[in-house]
């Protein structure tokens, strides 16, 4: 097996982990809540999840970067300014930074895990849509409506899941 | 020598990332002085190597061979500011890092009792962080440009 074969797997095992974490990050965070506050079990699942989202991102980002490398290596450097990869390090660098907000509490929740969420999903889509002709600015202002989309989605389906669970036990 | 540059790249990505892990451990309720102890010597360690791999590369084969094409090619802007920036923010990274590194190890019990002692820090880890995300960045555009 070569050396771009081993990246590649490794570039999508990290996406997969990342992507896979981002979304049950969400529904145990939905399902923790519930019942309004987050017990031992519920914390170890969540801290759990974290981990293997932190995982995906270094796999993510060390592959990544180690493709780059490797592909400046045998010549082919015109591929460095397309813009669908600016678009990927763009929203690698929003997940790493959304990641300390949250961790510092310093981003309102809802738009926290719709960043989180949606930019796991955007950056799988940009790494499998290869012949997406865009510009950088399309890509990213697409992005932002979709953040704010998915963010006022999942505020919709908590609101009503928790809703429904207190009426339920009432 | 193709090597040295993938070394640096790679190295340089790991000292980035340790960067990374102090500021989360930083700003994590309960601080865990011996992880910061860690990801702070692994921080400035990758950064002397990824500094003397680079350097090595740059005095070699970047100086000679590559900046002359990009400077006579389509995007001499690469070298004239990213490179320029790069090459000398990179001069003091590893000091940031070995500063970050000896704080933890000689003022660390301060960090937990002392609020605008640990802001301070916080606010130095960022810097660092944000340093080396701009360098890594800045590679990129150089390394797109011949």
């Amino acid at each position: 097996m070569d050396w771009h074969t081993i990246l590649i797997i490794s570039h999508i095992v990290g996406t997969v982990l990342g992507v896979g974490g981002a979304t049950f990050a969400e529904i145990f965070y939905l399902k923790a809540i519930k019942d309004g506050e987050i017990d031992p079990t519920e914390g170890s699942f969540l801290k759990t999840t974290y981990f293997i989202l932190r995982t995906g991102l270094v796999l993510l980002v060390l592959s990544g970067f180690s493709m780059l490398a490797l592909k400046v290596s045998q010549g082919a450097s015109g591929y460095l300014y397309n813009p669908i990869l600016w678009a990927k390090l763009t929203i690698t660098i929003i997940i790493a930074t959304n990641a300390l907000l949250l961790q510092a509490h310093a981003i309102p929740s809802w738009l926290g895990f719709s960043l989180s969420l949606t930019s796991w999903y955007a950056a799988m889509i940009l790494g499998l849509w290869r012949s997406l002709d865009a510009s950088y600015v399309a890509i990213m202002l697409f992005y932002i409506v979709w953040v704010l989309a998915v963010g006022f989605i999942l505020e919709r389906i908590r609101v009503w899941y928790i809703g429904n669970s207190r009426h339920t036990r009432v | 020598m193709t090597t040295f540059l993938i070394a640096h790249i790679v190295i340089g990505l790991i000292g980035v990332m340790a960067s990374y892990a102090v500021l989360m451990g930083l700003l994590k309720k309960r601080l865990s002085l011996a992880f910061l102890k860690t990801a702070g010597f692994a921080a400035f360690l990758a950064y002397i190597t990824s500094w003397v791999t680079g350097g090595y590369y740059y005095v070699l084969r970047y100086g000679p061979v590559v900046k002359p094409i990009i400077k006579d090619g389509g995007s001499p802007w690469a070298h004239a500011f990213f490179m320029e920036a790069k090459e000398h923010i990179f001069l003091f990274m590893p000091v940031l890092a070995f500063v970050l590194w000896v704080l933890f190890v000689a003022a660390g019990a301060r960090i937990e009792k002392d609020a605008r002692f640990k802001s301070a820090i916080i606010a130095l880890a960022s810097l660092v962080t944000a340093l080396g995300i701009y360098v890594a960045l800045s590679g990129v555009v150089i390394s797109g440009a011949h």
